[in-house]
C-alpha cells in the first residue's frame, strides 16, 4: 500500500470519528475506562511497593526476627507462633553469644486501656528491653530511653509514642506523668520520635513501650515472649545472624538432628519480598478486570465498526468501483477501528492520569508513573482495535463492488 | 485501428437456487479505439450485466474477454481492481458521489488508489474539474449541487485517470431533458476530442441516436448492431417491436437444466 493511500486512510479515519462525535466517544468508553484504570492501578501499587519498601528500609535493612516455632506435640502441628517456644533467656543468650548479633529483645505484645487524669485511651503495649529501641533504631525526644535496668528490676515506667502521649494528654509534656495500666501505676519516663505508619498502615507511633519483666509480672502474667527480634552487626551479616541463631536456639531447645525448628526466623528483607508478594497478586487481579474492560471495549469497537460497515456499503462500492481492491478497503477498516481504538487509549491515558493522581491525594499514596506505563496499555488499545476491527474489515472487504452500488 | 474491447462467447448465469437465470447468453463483441457505443436493451436483457462484465466489476461464467489488448482473468480480484483503476472509468445514473467529501475529493479519489501524490492529485482534479464546466464549484458537496452538477463532477472522476474506456449506465436517467443533453454533449465532446471510447447504456432511443453505433440486447443476446441514426445508420428501432419480432421468428430455448428462461434477469 503507498503512502498516499495511508495518509488518505487516516485522514478518512478521524473524519469519520468527528462525524459520529456521539457514537465515537460510546465507542471508545470501554477502552477509555480499560487504559485508565490499568494506569491507575499500576501507578498506585507501584507506589505502594515503593512507600512499603521505604518504610522497611526504615525499620532497618538488619532486622530478623525471630517467631516461637510449631508445636508438634503428639503429631498435631500448629502454625508458626502456635506455641510459645521462646524465652527471655533465650533473647539474652542470643545477644551475648551471637557474634553476628548486635542486640537481641524478646517482645511481648498485648493491647491494654491507658488511663491518665484526662483521659482514658486503648493502646497496643509492647513488652521488651532496652535493647529493642536500639535495634528499631528508634530514640527518645525527650526523657529517657529504657535501660537494662528497668527490665532487670521489673521497674514501672514506660517510653510512650508520640500519637499516645497526644491521647493521654493533650499538648501536655508527659514526662514523669503517670497512667494506670490494668490497675498498676506506670510512670512516662521518655516520648519516643514519631516514626509514622508500618509497612502494614499501623501508626507505630500509638504505642508503649514497657519492660517485658514488668509486663510479665503486672499486666498480663506468663514468661514467654511473643516473639524475638535481633539486629545483625551489618547489613552484610544478617545472613550469618540468623545462622548463628538458629543453632543456638536449636542447641538450647535441645532439638535432634533430625527434628524441625520449634521456632521461625525470617529477616525484614524476606518480610518485604511476602508484603510485595501480596501486593503483586491484588495488582495483578486489578489489572486483569481493567484488561477485560479493555477487551469488553474492543468488543463495542467490533459492533460499532460493523453498523459503519452497512451504512457505508455504497461507499464501498465507490471506493471498488475506482479502482480499490479488497485488500485496500480491508485495510482502511482495519485503520478505523485501530484509530477509534488509539484515540481512546489516549483519552484512557488522560483519565489514568487523572485518576492515579485524585487516587494519590485522597489515599495519601504516591502514584509513581513511567512512559512504559502510560505507553504500553495504550499499545494494547490500538492492538484490541485492530484485533476486533478484523472481521468488520472484512466484511467491508467481502462485499460485492456490483451489489454495493446499488445499495442505499 | 486497436480494439479496446473484445468479447467472445460471454455468457453470465446468475445461480439463484431452484433456477438460474441467463443474463448473457454468448454475445460477442468487438469495440474499437475511439468508439462511441450505445448499448440498448429493455430491462433484464442483460445490459448491465453486460456493463458489469465490461467494467470488471463482475466476473462472467463462461467466455474471454480482453480489454485494451489484455486477456482479463476475471476470477483474479487484485487484477480486475487493477484494471478499474488504471484502464476504466464509470459514470453511474445515479452519480455514486461520495456524500461526505468535497467535488475535488470524489475526483481524486481514483488517483488516491493509484498512489498518486497529493499535489498532483490535486492539480489534475482540479484540470479535470475545470474540464466538465465546475470550476467555481470544486469545495462543494454533492447535495449542494444540482444534478447535472453532480453528474458531470462524476465524469470529471471518471475522466482525471485517463481511462481507455468510459462506461456509462444510464447517466442521463435521472436528469431533466435539458441537463441530459448538457451531460451527453459533454460526453460527445470528450470523445470527440479526446479520442475517448465510451460506452453507453440507455434505453432511450434519442439518447442512443447521438451515438456512432447502436448495439441492442434481448434477453441475453445482441440482437441488433448498426451505426447510429446521425451517423449513417437506420432509425433504431422500436425495442418492443424488436423484441415481438424477435419471438416470433424463434421458439423461446429452454436452458440445460429444463428451467424455462427467466424472463428478467436480477440485474437490469
Amino acid at each position: 500500500m503507498n503512502a498516499a493511500l495511508w495518509t488518505e486512510s487516516f485522514r478518512i479515519a478521524f473524519r469519520e470519528m468527528l462525524r459520529h462525535r456521539t457514537r465515537s466517544i460510546l465507542t471508545m468508553f470501554g477502552v477509555i475506562i480499560g487504559v485508565g484504570a490499568i494506569i491507575a492501578v499500576v501507578s498506585i501499587s507501584e507506589g505502594a511497593k515503593q512507600r512499603i519498601q521505604g518504610q522497611i528500609a526504615n525499620l532497618g535493612t538488619n532486622m530478623i526476627i525471630v517467631l516461637p516455632g510449631t508445636a508438634s506435640d503428639s503429631g498435631a502441628r500448629g502454625a508458626a507462633g502456635s506455641a510459645p517456644t521462646l524465652t527471655l533467656e533465650d533473647a539474652r543468650a542470643i545477644e551475648r553469644d551471637c557474634s553476628a548479633v548486635a542486640y537481641c529483645a524478646p517482645v511481648a505484645r498485648i493491647v491494654c486501656q491507658a488511663v491518665s487524669e484526662l483521659a482514658n485511651w486503648t493502646v497496643p503495649v509492647f513488652g521488651s528491653t532496652a535493647s529493642y529501641l536500639s535495634i528499631r533504631g528508634w530514640p527518645v525526644v525527650s526523657g529517657r530511653s529504657l535501660e537494662p535496668a528497668d527490665d532487670d528490676t521489673a521497674a514501672k515506667v514506660c517510653v510512650i509514642g508520640a500519637t499516645t502521649a497526644e491521647q493521654l494528654f493533650g499538648d501536655l509534656d508527659p514526662i514523669g506523668l503517670r497512667i494506670r495500666v490494668k490497675g498498676t501505676m506506670i510512670e512516662i519516663v521518655g516520648l519516643l520520635e514519631r516514626k509514622g505508619q508500618s509497612p502494614m498502615g499501623e501508626d507505630q507511633d500509638d504505642t508503649l513501650v514497657i519492660p517485658i519483666s514488668t509486663v510479665f509480672r503486672q499486666l498480663a502474667g506468663g514468661d514467654r515472649p511473643h516473639a524475638l527480634v535481633a539486629s545483625a552487626v551489618h547489613e552484610s551479616q544478617v545472613e550469618l545472624a540468623m545462622n548463628q541463631m538458629r543453632e543456638l536456639l536449636r542447641q538450647r531447645h535441645r532439638l535432634n538432628e533430625n527434628e524441625p525448628d520449634d521456632f521461625a526466623i525470617k529477616s525484614i528483607e524476606e518480610y518485604a519480598r511476602m508484603a510485595e508478594a501480596t501486593s503483586n497478586v491484588m495488582r495483578t487481579l486489578l489489572v486483569s478486570i481493567a484488561a477485560i474492560s479493555l477487551l469488553v471495549g474492543g468488543i463495542g469497537i467490533m459492533n460499532i465498526m460493523l453498523v459503519t460497515v452497512m451504512e457505508r456499503t455504497r461507499e464501498i462500492g465507490i471506493r471498488m468501483a475506482v479502482g480499490a481492491t479488497r485488500r485496500m478497503i480491508m485495510r482502511q477498516f482495519m485503520i478505523e477501528s485501530a484509530t477509534l481504538a488509539g484515540v481512546g487509549g489516549l483519552l484512557g491515558v488522560v483519565v489514568g492520569l487523572l485518576g492515579s493522581e485524585a487516587i494519590s491525594r485522597l489515599t495519601e499514596w504516591p502514584a509513581i508513573l513511567s512512559v512504559s506505563l502510560l505507553v504500553g496499555p495504550m499499545v494494547f488499545a490500538v492492538v484490541i482495535g485492530l484485533v476486533f476491527g478484523l472481521l468488520p474489515a472484512r466484511r467491508a472487504s467481502r462485499l460485492s463492488p456490483v451489489e454495493s452500488l446499488r445499495h442505499d | 485501428m486497436k480494439n479496446i474491447v473484445e468479447i467472445e462467447g460471454l455468457q453470465k448465469i446468475y445461480d439463484m437456487g431452484e433456477i438460474r437465470v441467463h443474463a448473457l447468453r454468448r454475445v460477442d463483441l468487438t469495440i474499437a479505439e475511439g468508439e462511441f457505443t450505445a448499448i440498448m436493451g429493455a430491462s433484464g436483457s442483460g445490459k448491465s450485466t453486460l456493463l458489469n462484465v465490461l467494467g470488471c466489476l463482475d466476473a462472467s461464467t463462461a467466455g474471454t474477454y480482453r480489454l485494451d489488448g489484455q486477456q482479463v482473468n476475471q476470477n483474479e480480484e487484485e487484477e480486475l481492481a487493477r484494471h478499474r483503476r488504471t484502464k476504466l472509468g464509470f459514470v453511474f445514473q445515479n452519480f455514486n458521489l461520495l456524500n461526505s467529501s468535497t467535488s475535488l475529493e470524489n475526483v481524486e479519489l481514483p488517483m488516491v488508489y493509484l498512489g498518486i501524490p497529493r499535489r498532483e492529485r490535486h492539480q489534475r482534479a482540479m484540470a479535470a474539474l475545470e474540464r466538465v464546466g465546475l470550476a467555481e464549484r470544486v469545495g462543494h458537496m454533492p447535495w449542494q449541487l444540482s444534478g447535472g452538477q453532480q453528474q458531470r463532477v462524476a465524469l470529471a472522476r471518471a475522466l482525471v485517470t485517463r481511462p481507455r474506456l468510459l462506461l456509462a449506465d444510464e447517466p442521463t436517467g435521472n436528469l431533466d431533458s435539458h441537463t441530459s443533453e448538457e451531460v451527453l454533449g459533454l460526453l460527445a465532446e470528450l470523445h470527440r476530442d479526446d479520442q475517448l471510447t465510451v460506452v453507453l447504456v440507455t434505453h432511450d432511443p434519442d439518447i442512443a441516436a447521438c451515438t456512432r453505433r447502436v448495439v441492442i440486447l434481448h434477453d441475453g443476446r445482441i440482437v441488433y448492431d448498426k451505426p447510429g441514426p446521425n451517423h449513417g445508420g437506420p432509425p433504431i428501432p422500436h425495442i418492443r417491436e424488436l423484441a415481438a419480432s424477435l419471438s416470433a421468428e424463434q421458439v423461446p430455448q429452454a436452458d440445460p437444466a429444463g428451467q424455462p428462461t427467466a424472463q428478467g434477469g436480477p440485474a437490469s
